[in-house]
């Protein structure tokens, strides 16, 4: 299976991309690791004419900590850098641990964060050739006026599937973006529209150039499971990622961010769930899960049963939330433990 | 979806790729994958298309001695690499310790699977001589095989940890 | 030789990269071939306008229906069950993805742009995707029925198989206990890393030159010798070596036809891949079926009588279904006694991609069946699930309901080393009791019984091997045999190493080219090792006769006073009396008038038999010799989440004895492997006839992540002997089937869940 014909360029500087975008108008795609955007070519499910390749920019792969100003990460970091960085490692292993789960070895060296962060919704009807494509009538995110997942829907129910964005918003990351005009910084969980078909508020000429992340508090545990029907290679049918700041029993601080279960990652802030400055307790934990349950609303359009999908994410909540209880494992800062 | 007449021809150009300590020019397009390059114009068949798509391993190749999915990366973007593929291993015919390991072990089935996962299985021990079972398995989490059920595949890496590392 | 662990003979070609798969063939002036396909279940085809496709620049032929002369082709091809599939649709397409047309063209792209020009004007047909639903006499009809013993008035029936003996009803109304449930084993695939691929090029002489990955050159050479209306000796299908199989690659595919003729039409070769899309979508899956069981027991447990109905969805044409209802009536009398059988398999139309077999072909599912209702009958009776088994397994000698003897066959020991090596019972008990227990995991211990049949007689019906002396004294074998991964060409060089006393790597072997080797079974039917492996003893022994005469006088001693070593032929008495292989061959040539030594050998299953057992009422002899397993699965269920987690397989096995331990533990790892996706993940997801989860990605076959730990307990109950022919038994496809029922069983000793389906869902509390 060949990549249909386009032109590559990977210049030097944004100033080159920028020029080179408006030349090209709708007509570019920007390429980090490329293990998404040239599968979706393969299938023509998109055909830009021209790749704009990130990877020529200085600095693109940095990455710098600072205690005081926190993790910054440009976006053509690769996930197994994330993997096996010291100060990653160190400083942030929820983000570490989570980029482990991403996909498998050979796609770790190759996918950036950036990449990761961006890639686009899934779905079983969705991510199929266009010669698969012949036998249903085009979807909402084909184009199309109808969802092959859920019948009379008159929305895309696709799927945000990726394994650092929620561990970024829950981390409180914000990314950087550059367009022609200006750069901004936006919280990661404000890139995201929340709609199946078109997943992302900030598209081209928009780029994603960097993530922050705050400096990780003394009490701060966080933790990330995710559930999938294999031990390796695939995505999230559903994920948690959670920190919560402590002081002795009593909750301070608490931000938990599903992903797998909706057509964005979704943040629950602990100051919408009312358990601020309550002590943690098994009780409370089951409520916090149940919370998660509530908001999270799978359909069956991916490949494992959408009812046990939901199901997991409160299992994981409770999971993650217990081993939070201090002297409950002795430990605080995330665990390294095999997926489900 | 709008598709695009691909009957013009699209720009080619001559770059250099460093296959196994051998540079190897080629005329490729933009959108020619090293995996294209490899089996199409080179061919070094050794690396396999088993899906395209990023989700068998078949392709596997190393980049700066990191396994990458050759189906998945664009030749222009290799040059200025040192690419290995499995026919790099055994240079004057002498198989390394990993590739001898997997025949004696009874590791190779069809084959088909098999120079991926010898590279990749490479990759690992050259970044953790002496990995656990467990690592090696997490290690080859993308390289599928249908024959062997593995087991002597991993019994073929573990035979070859620490003390030989190819 | 016999009996080692032999490292494969082909390890290094293959540990290099060097090994060509038909996917690495490249010839000079090669095009690129695709196919169109149907997007719709079931229409007629009303017109094919390919005038706009072949002005598109670099397209050299395009072919459809028309070009196709009608001739139709079978996975069988019986009075009862003709050829009813055309190589390219003619007027009706009857599933998504049927093939409509082919182009063949400069390159990918232009194929590509070729496909998307052709215009074909559909007339879309109601259609039906469950088999039960299919049989109803209002469903659309596929085909017509032609089955003139059908009694009920079911639609859409492709085949039937009815066999029924002993006094069933008496059984039943005597009977202690009566268990009567329904199983479903849903559609899984093959999986194989190769995709099917097809290179043809017919030369200027008027050969037509083949490489193709499949499971038997000389089958598919049938197959295209019809459809193409070419004769035998103008196809040359070549060795290629094969990515894996696994059953899916067994019959004839439109795409072999249509790459031959497309290089007839363009006079260059002519490559097609397959997509992996296409091939979850629509290739060859494997045989779905519900099967309805009824066992009828003595208050001892022992089995009185069964009653069983298989429904197979066979998909839109008869393919391989029809052998797969056959199959399942043996499944279900081989293992244990039963006095009283009634079996019926129905084999359905659906409106489904064409089914194939995968690795044991209805034994998987019928033997989870069988399997569970035993575990579920000792339950009952308070019989522990071994001694039950033990009581109802067949003994050696015991004959069969179809007259084939069971010969040495080693179930009995299979079963008691199986449950001594893993404590089964004490296992059992413990994980029952700790059911209860506050620990969310659970730990299971399921046990399997399941039996196989070694060969039998379908198209190619033999096999014939040459074995000849080079002057060296080297040794050429020379076998139609075809090595799809399970090793065939370790195993047969090992046998000729065997006769004459050397190491393999003084045996070449040229296997798989329809040119040069001669005609063989096939690797699909379960009988290389015994069948072809006989026919290459048979061809070594001839040679040796021969070369151990020319030794004789050569040494002046009788041929019986000589052996063979380390490629010298030596006096037993007195070995320093020796001579090289080389001037014994020498001096044959000089005094036979320049005649080489050639041995040849052949080798037929049921060689009283002319032809196979009947797929109507499974009457005949089927198999020479019958294998036996025993499988102990250990697993691990997490009740909070239902994640299943098989541990540890062991398998107690007869397969004879093994010809290399190495490669038959390769076997067995590999069925694991696909027995564990097939009871957890393993499933293809349909919608209205079009698979939803075609990749790698979402179908879910295991990695190295879901490895399971393997025992392997060998039960040898035949040998290898010299001048007779030896009876192995096979070890290819049987041992998917014990394991699969047996994690079905462990889970239900875990947890208390038994499951009806496969893969197992397990539910979780509310």
């Amino acid at each position: 299976m060949h990549i249909p014909q386009c032109t590559y360029h990977a210049p030097k500087s944004l100033k080159t991309i920028f020029s080179l975008l408006k030349s090209f108008g709708t007509g570019a795609s920007f390429l980090a690791g490329g293990t998404d955007l040239l599968v979706r070519m393969k299938q023509r499910l998109i055909l830009p004419e021209h790749l704009i390749a990130i990877r020529g920019i200085k600095g693109i792969e940095n990455i710098r900590y600072d205690r005081s100003k926190g993790l910054y990460v440009a976006a053509g970091v690769k996930l197994a850098t994330l993997v096996t960085d010291p100060v990653v490692q160190e400083n942030y292993p929820v983000l570490s641990y989570a980029a482990s789960l991403v996909a498998t070895t050979q796609i770790r060296n190759m996918a950036t964060a950036g990449g990761n962060i961006l890639q686009n919704t899934r779905c079983m009807y969705y991510n199929r050739s266009y010669q698969w494509g012949k036998a249903v009538s085009a979807c909402f995110k084909r184009n199309g006026h109808l969802c092959h997942a859920v019948e009379k829907s008159r929305k895309c129910f696709a799927v945000y599937q990726g394994d650092l964005a929620p561990v970024l918003s829950v981390l409180g990351g914000v990314v950087t973006l550059a367009s022609p005009e200006t750069t901004k910084e936006v919280n990661v969980e404000e890139l995201f529209t929340g709609d199946g078909a078109m997943p992302f508020q900030y598209t081209t000429p928009w780029l994603l150039t960097g993530i922050r992340i705050p400096p990780p508090s003394k009490n701060l545990f966080s933790a990330y499971k995710k559930y999938r029907l294999r031990n390796g290679m695939d995505f999230p049918l559903a994920g948690v990622a959670i920190a919560l700041k402590l002081d002795g029993e009593i909750i301070k601080n608490f931000r938990m961010c599903l992903t797998g279960v909706a057509s964005s990652p979704l943040l629950i802030q602990g100051s919408d769930t009312g358990i601020h400055d309550k002590n943690i307790t098994l009780p409370l934990i089951r409520e916090v899960a149940d919370i998660a349950y509530r908001q999270a609303h799978p359909v069956n359009n991916l490949e494992g049963d959408a009812s046990r999908r939901r199901t997991m994410i409160r299992l994981m909540v409770e999971d993650m939330l217990r081993e939070a209880i201090p002297g409950y494992r002795g430990q605080g800062r995330g665990e390294r433990k095999e997926t489900i | 979806m709008k598709k695009k007449r691909q009957g013009s021809r699209m720009k080619k150009y001559l770059i250099t790729l460093h296959i196994n300590n051998e540079d190897y020019e080629v005329t490729v397009e933009d959108r020619d994958t090293l995996l294209d390059v490899l089996r199409e114009k080179l061919h070094l068949t050794g690396a396999k298309e088993a899906c395209g798509t990023g989700e068998c391993g078949a392709c596997t190749v190393l980049v700066d001695d990191r396994a990458v999915l050759a189906c998945l990366t664009l030749a222009i973007e290799a040059e200025g690499k040192a690419i290995t593929t499995i026919e790099g291993l055994a240079p004057q015919g002498i198989l390394s310790p990993l590739q001898q390991a997997f025949i004696e072990h009874g590791a190779i089935q069809c084959g088909f699977c098999t120079p991926g996962m010898i590279l990749s299985a490479t990759a690992l021990l050259k970044a953790n001589p002496a990995p656990s079972r467990q690592e090696i398995q997490k290690a080859l989490e993308g390289n599928l095989c249908r024959c062997t059920g593995y087991n002597k595949i991993v019994e073929a890496i573990e035979s070859v940890t620490v003390k030989d590392t190819p | 030789m016999i009996g080692k662990r032999i490292p494969r003979i082909d390890g290094p070609v293959k540990a290099t990269g060097e090994a060509k798969y038909t996917v690495d063939i490249q010839l000079p002036g090669m095009l690129c071939a695709k196919i169109l396909r149907s997007p719709l279940p079931h229409a007629h085809i009303l017109n094919i306008d390919i005038s706009k496709a072949l002005k598109i620049r670099g397209v050299k032929a395009i072919i459809t229906g028309t070009d196709a002369w009608g001739i139709k082709h079978g996975f069988v091809e019986t009075p009862r069950y003709p050829a009813d599939q055309f190589v390219l649709a003619n007027d009706r397409v009857r599933y998504i993805g049927e093939e409509v047309a082919a182009v063949a063209a400069i390159d990918e792209d232009v194929a590509l742009e070729a496909l998307d020009a052709i215009r074909v004007d559909y007339e879309e047909l109601p259609a039906v995707f469950d088999l039960f639903e299919a049989m109803k006499p209002d469903a659309p009809e596929i085909h017509p029925v032609e089955i003139p013993d059908l009694k009920e008035p079911y639609k859409n029936i492709g085949g039937q198989c009815e066999n029924v003996f002993g006094d069933v009803d008496g059984a039943f109304a005597k009977a202690f206990l009566v268990k009567k449930d329904r199983y479903e084993g849903t559609l899984r695939t093959h999986c194989y890393l190769e995709p099917q691929a097809t290179v043809a090029h017919y030369d200027s002489g008027g050969t037509l030159h083949v490489w193709t990955s499949g499971m038997g050159v000389f089958r598919k050479r049938m197959h295209l010798s019809r459809t193409l209306k070419i004769p035998a000796n103008n196809i040359h299908v070549h060795k290629a070596w094969v990515g894996g199989a696994f059953g899916g690659k067994i019959d004839l595919f439109s795409h072999e036809f249509c790459t031959s003729l497309l290089s007839m039409r363009t006079g260059r070769p002519v490559k097609f891949v397959a997509e992996r899309e296409e091939i979850f979508s629509y290739y060859r899956n494997s045989q779905p079926m519900v099967i309805d069981l009824e066992t009828a027991v003595d208050r001892d447990g022992h089995i009185l009588g069964q009653r069983v109905r298989c429904y197979n969805d066979c998909g839109a044409y008869r393919g391989s279904g029809v052998v797969c209802i056959f199959l399942c009536w043996g499944f279900v009398m081989l293992p244990y006694r039963i006095p009283a059988l009634d079996y019926r398999g129905y084999s359905v139309y659906t409106n489904n991609p064409v089914r194939a077999p995968q690795r044991g072909h209805g034994a998987p599912k019928i033997r989870f069946a069988v399997e569970s209702q035993m575990d579920a009958i000792a339950e009952e009776l308070s019989i522990d699930p071994v001694e039950l088994r033990l009581r109802n397994a067949r003994h050696r000698g015991e004959i069969l309901p179809n007259g084939d003897s069971v010969k040495n066959a080693g179930l009995i020991e299979c079963i008691q080393m199986a449950a001594a090596r893993t404590n089964f019972v004490a296992t059992y008990k413990k994980n029952h009791t700790q059911q209860s227990e506050s620990d969310h995991i659970k730990r299971g211990i399921g046990m399997g019984v399941s039996a196989y049949f070694t060969g039998t007689l379908i198209y190619p019906n033999n096999s014939a091997a040459l074995v000849q002396l080079n002057d060296d004294g080297t040794i050429h074998l020379l076998t139609g045999a075809q090595d799809i991964g399970q090793g065939a060409e370790t195993i047969l060089a090992q046998i000729v190493a065997e006769e004459f006393g050397v190491s393999v790597d003084d045996i070449q072997v040229a296997a798989a080219d329809t040119e040069t080797t001669p005609v063989d079974i096939g690797s699909w039917i379960s009988g290389l090792t015994y069948v072809t492996g006989n026919a290459v003893k048979k061809a070594a022994e001839e040679a040796k006769k021969l070369l151990l005469h020319s030794a004789s006088r050569e040494l002046n001693v009788k041929p019986e006073d000589l052996d063979v070593k380390s490629r010298t032929i030596y006096v037993k008495h007195d070995p320093h009396q020796s001579i090289p292989f080389a001037r014994a061959i020498a001096r044959h040539i000089r005094e036979h008038g320049g005649d080489p030594i050639i041995g040849r050998g052949f080798f037929r299953g049921l060689k009283d038999a002319a032809i196979g057992p009947s797929l109507k009422n499974a009457k005949g002899s089927w198999s020479d010799s019958y294998a036996f397993d025993v499988q102990v699965a250990e697993v691990e269920v997490d009740t909070r989440t239902g994640h299943i987690r098989v541990v540890k397989a062991v398998t107690a096995h007869d397969c004879g004895f093994p010809i290399n331990p190495l490669l038959v533990e390769g076997q067995i790892d590999g069925q694991v492997s696909m027995a564990a996706g097939q009871a957890t993940n393993e499933i293809v997801r349909m919608k209205h006839g079009l698979t939803v989860n075609p990749s790698f990605l979402e179908y879910k076959m295991p990695l190295a992540t879901e490895m399971v730990e393997n025992e392997y307990i060998d039960v040898v109950t035949e040998e290898y002997t010299k001048d007779h022919h030896f009876h192995t038994k096979e070890v290819g496809e049987g041992y998917v089937s014990a394991i699969l029922a047996a994690i079905a069983n462990a889970v239900y000793n875990a947890t208390g869940y038994r499951t009806k389906v496969l893969p197992i869902h397990f539910p979780l509390e509310k």
